[in-house]
Parts: structure tokens; sequence; C-alpha cells
């Protein structure tokens, strides 16, 4: 019983931190409908920021998430402005073609984010060590501080974003847009505009969950490529361009992977979670959270 | 018109002369057995790409899980022969069945699925296999991989000294897969296929039993890749999880078709010849540069080939003949005898709705 409950903690405690990039890729993916496949890659990039701001400048990766956040954003901005919105500028391409650019376009940066790593931090783990080092007992289940911590994170980070979406005029703008697009551009939303933001919030969140994920999460330069299944993993559960939804399937996608590992095999983890995947997306592809019928 | 334009206007007769060329290659270009080892590649890799052509390029449904039927052939063959002996001409046989086997069992699952969704259940599940691969190492040597016996000069075991003669299979094998896309795209299964990659509502409603073609094809598509991943196992003699079904095989093989043109018919053939090199060349295992270098040349090329067209290399040849008149286009395709259908069909044939060229 105690495992079960050991269990259940420590995947809702990662799963918070899945919740949060996959709502970063929701954004992009049910917005700019853009298959990012660079995701996972981005919380590489801000792990190995928060391993960098903390070796050098011994900054803790609690207060490096605001650089992070900052650059991530900035990232973001550029890979949309220079290589997605080239494929929808190209003269004469179709709808189909454009998005098959931009996948092997982004597949690209990937390969390009995970060597450019390789070559300057080789290919040896490196984590944040001796931030946050308690660990608490309650009722016989251990919770790390780190991991505590960082959930906590997680959860104000979305939360605040969900209240930017419901209150702020770009998050109005980004939720008219995900509801009907045409509509919106037809009431003056320029949906460029709102391409562009989504794309960079999302990277911005993806790089703050990898920031605080490497508290605990040693990194290595080709971790992302697990995180990228995860990611869509947990955005085809939660709903295409479902926030919530996506952020209430990490934390289930995290149980998943941990009832695996502690039940089946360590190293099966994934292959619970891809199995439940390809089941989730052939028997309801519209996501189990969602209400909403699939749309192709 | 030229005898020799008009040679190189027709496939065939620009297969035939690129194949002679190939052919020829170790006879006067090749002449260090590094550059020859590069040279096997790329066919290799070109054959496995031609094949993912088939239901990917030709029928739109991008896999990211041809690394399958490569790592099964791959595995397959070695197994059999390691574990119980087999002659290795079976193990290539046997290895194209389990290949075609699982593409059916496999594809009754994911090809109900549209669009991204496939190429995502595709590549989760060339992980998964490469998951298991290493997990039950009592049958599959596990993360170690597999060695082959060395076996030296034994021709009848699929074991040269000589490694050019590795080098003629390669070619052969690509030559098989081109002219078997070729074939499928001058077929009505190729027709087909185009038609659901235009619009599989569309080509349902005129009678194309989509789901039953797109199977078709997805099995089609694996013999080229599983024959390849056999002719790399005999040649490298060695094979691990993730050098059979990891990602940077399973992204490769897509990648390749994409930056020369996915869905033409030359697309994997220049992808193949621009890539492969490119990456064997750079590799540090072989030369100086760190750890990665080659890789990242390698993205930075696909970004930049892929940024200046985003439909492959093979568009912006077509793109900059479009301007000419039609003339030649309106005959009907493949009445006269050297076949004047150009290079690539799919643009050539008026009848078939297609996206490709943005129509």
């Amino acid at each position: 019983m105690t495992t079960l409950v050991q269990t259940l903690v420590s995947g809702i405690l990662v799963g918070g931190l899945y919740g949060l990039f996959s709502s970063g890729l929701t954004l992009i993916f049910g917005i700019t409908r853009v298959i990012n496949f660079a995701h996972g890659d981005f919380v590489t990039l801000g792990m190995y920021g928060a391993v960098l701001l903390f070796a050098s400048l011994g900054l803790s990766p609690l207060i490096g998430i605001i650089p992070v956040a900052i650059l991530s954003f900035l990232i973001g901005a550029i890979v949309y402005r220079v290589i997605v919105r080239r494929t929808l500028s190209v003269k004469g391409i179709s709808a189909i073609d454009a998005q098959h650019g931009q996948l092997v376009l982004t597949l690209a940066v990937s390969i390009l984010i995970s060597n450019l790593l390789l070559m300057f931090f080789g290919p040896s783990p490196r984590a944040v060590q001796g931030v946050l080092p308690a660990v608490y007992e309650v009722f016989g289940v251990y919770i790390q501080q780190a991991r505590l911590v960082s959930f906590l994170i997680a959860l104000v980070v979305f939360l605040l974003l969900y209240i930017a979406l419901q209150r702020t005029l770009y998050g109005k703008a980004i939720r008219a847009t995900v509801d009907d697009r045409d509509m919106a551009s037809m009431v003056g939303i320029d949906p460029n505009k709102v391409y562009a933001v989504s794309f960079s919030v999302g990277i911005m969140l993806t790089g703050i969950a990898g920031c605080v994920l490497a508290t605990y999460y040693p990194v290595t330069p080709t971790t992302g490529a697990g995180f990228l299944i995860i990611a869509f993993v947990t955005v085809v559960m939660g709903g295409l361009g479902n926030i919530v939804g996506a952020f209430v399937a990490g934390l289930l996608v995290g149980i998943i992977q941990q009832v695996t590992a502690i039940y089946v095999a360590v190293d099966l983890q994934d292959v619970g979670l891809f199995l439940a995947f390809v089941l989730v997306l052939v028997l309801r592809p519209q996501g189990i959270l969602s209400g909403r019928k699939a749309s192709a | 018109m030229t005898a020799l334009g008009k040679l190189l206007r027709s496939t065939g007769g620009l297969g035939t002369v690129v194949l002679v060329l190939v052919a020829s290659l170790p006879l006067w270009f090749i002449q260090s057995s590094f550059v020859l080892s590069v040279a096997t590649l790329t066919l290799i890799f070109m054959a496995a790409s031609l094949g993912w052509n088939v239901i990917s390029g030709f029928g739109g449904q991008i896999s990211f899980g041809h690394s399958i039927f490569f790592g099964l052939g791959a595995y397959t063959t070695a197994l059999l022969q390691v574990r119980y002996h087999l002659n290795a001409y079976v193990g290539v046989v046997l290895g194209v069945v389990v290949a075609v086997v699982l593409a059916v069992l496999l594809g009754a699952v994911t090809l109900r699925l549209r669009g991204i969704y496939f190429s995502l259940a595709t590549f989760a599940l060339t992980l998964v296999f490469a998951i298991l691969t290493g997990h039950y190492e009592g049958f599959t040597g596990g993360e170690v991989g597999l060695t082959l016996p060395l076996l030296g000069d034994a021709p009848g075991q699929f074991s040269f000294d000589n490694k050019v003669v590795f080098y003629w299979i390669a070619t052969l094998l690509a030559a098989l897969a081109f002219v078997a896309t070729w074939l499928v795209l001058r077929s009505r299964l190729g027709l087909q296929l185009r038609a659901i990659q235009a619009d599989q509502e569309a080509a349902q409603a005129s009678g194309v039993l989509a789901f039953r073609v797109k199977l078709v094809g997805l099995a089609i598509s694996a013999v080229p890749a599983a024959l390849a991943g056999s002719v790399y196992m005999q040649y490298v003699a060695f094979i691990d999880p993730d050098s059979a079904f990891g990602a940077t095989v399973a992204t490769q093989i897509a990648v390749i078709a994409f930056v020369g043109g996915a869905g033409k018919l030359w697309g994997p053939v220049i992808g193949a010849v621009i890539l492969v090199p490119l990456q064997q060349l750079l590799n540090s295992s072989l030369s100086a540069y760190p750890a990665g270098f080659n890789l990242v040349v390698y993205a930075l090329v696909v970004l930049v080939i892929l940024w200046i067209e985003p439909r492959g290399i093979m568009s912006m040849r077509i793109r900059r003949r479009t301007p000419r008149p039609p003339a030649r286009d309106a005959a009907p395709p493949g009445d006269s005898v050297p076949d004047p259908r150009p290079v690539d069909a799919v643009s050539a044939t008026p009848s078939v709705p297609t996206s490709r060229n943005g129509s």
C-alpha cells in the first residue's frame, strides 16, 4: 500500500512538470498547428541553462527561472520568425506541404540543439547538486524537497498562464483563435501575431519546466527525445489545444510512467507510456479528457 | 533535342545511365576503402528511403517508423545466423517476411490515424522496439548488440573478403528499390496512393478503398527497408538497438527523402547522395572533429535546403521549369515507346489531383 501511494506521489510530482512543458506544446500545436519536433530539446536547453547558471554564477535554479524564461521566449520567437514563417511564405505551397516542411525543419533544429550541446558539454550527465536536499516523510511516504518545490512552481506557473489566458487581451485573442481562427481574424485579431506569441510563450513554459526539472533530474544532450514523446502523449491525451487537459494529462502520464517503472521494470517505463499513447490515439484520438470531437 | 538529351529525359534512360555510372564507380573513381564504405552505406540508406517514399511520399502517410522494418530485417538475419546457424540468405528472405507481417499488423492499427497522429504513433512504436530489444538481452544481445561471426570469404554465407561485392549488392538493392517504386508510381496502386495523399475523402468518394490501399502501400514499402536492414547487417556485421530502431535511424530515412523531395521518384536518390556521405565523412570516430560535429553540419545542411525549398530539392528544379509552355505535358502519357514523360510523373499527369504543386 505504501509502495502504491509512494508511486502515485512520485508520478504526480514529476507529472506536474510534464504538464507544464506539455501545456507549452499544446499552445504551439493547438494554435499554430506546427508539429514542433524540437520540443523535447527545448526542455533540455532549459535544463542546461539551469546547470550553466548554477555552475558559473552559483545561481539557484529557482532564481535561474527568470533569465531562462526570457532566453527561451526569445529563442522561441526567433525559431518562429526564421523557420516556421518561412514555410508559410513559399509561393504556391499547400498546407500539407508546409506542415511537412515545418516537421522536418523542427526535426533539424532538434538534431542541431542536441548535437551542439554534445559538442560543448560532452555526453556525460550533468546535474545541479545540493539544491533543496531535504527529504520529508509523511506516513511512510518519502517526498524529496526538490520534487515538491518544482511541482509547486510548475503549478504556480501553470495557474499564471491560465489566468493570463482568461483575463488578458492576448489571452483572449489566443483563445478566440483556438475556437475559430477565421472568425477571430474577422474581428481584427492578427493571426500572425497570435501564432508568434503562442509559439514563444510555449517555448518559454518549456524552458521554465526544464530549468526546474534540473534540480533533481540529471541532463544529457539526448534527454530531449524522451521528453518529446512524453509531451506529445500528454497533449494528445489532454485534447489538442486544451491547456487544462494538457496539465491534468501530464499528471496522468507521470503516474503511468512511475507505475510501469515500479510494477513492471524500470527500463520499460516508457514502453508502458508509448503503448498507452498508441491506444489513446487509436481509441480516442480527440483526447481522453476532451468532450470535443476530433478534427483532422 | 539530341539523342542523349532524349535519353536523359526518360526515367528508364536516365535510370540506366545512372545505374551504369554508379556500378562502375569502383573501377575508376572509388580508390580507398573508406570512400567505398561511404558509398555502400549511401546506397543502403537510399534503398530504405525509396521504400519509405511509397507510403509516405506517394501516399502522404509520413512514417517515422521505417526503422522498425530496417531493424527487423537486420535483427532477423542476425539472430537466425547467430542463434540458429541458418544460412544468411535464408535470413535475408525471412527478414523481409517478418517485416511485411509486422507492417500489416502495425498498419492495421496505425493506418486508421491521419496526418501527424500516424507519424507520432509510428515514432513511438519504433522507440518501443528499441527499448524492448534492449530489455530482452538474453535473446537479442541487449544494449551491447549482436556481432556476426567472422566467416572470411564465404559467398554461400553472404560473406565476402572483397568489399566491392557488397557495394555491387547495395547498388543492385537500390536499383531494384528504384524500379519497384517506379512501377508502383505508374500503377493503379500508385494512382490511388497519390489520390489519398491529395485528399482522402475525395479519394474514398471516388471508390478508392483507402485503408486497404494504405495497408498494401505500407507492406510494399517495408520490403526495401527490411532488405536494406539485412544487407546493412551483413555488411557492417554488427547491430545494436539504437542503430536498428533508434530515433536517429527512424528520422534519417524520412529526412533523406524530404531533403531530396518526398513523393518524387528521384527524391530519395538525391537526398541520400547528399546526406549520407555528409554524415559519414565528418564522423568523429574517423576524424579530429569533436563528437556531435557531424550531426551539427548535417542539421544545418537540412535546415538550409528546406528553408530554401520546404518541398525538397526536386521541387526547386521543377519550379524553374514551370514557365515553359506545357506543350509536352499535354500529350497523353505513355503512348509513345520511349516514354516522353519527365522524371517526375506526379507533376506531369494532369488528371490526378495533387497538392504537391499547389493545385
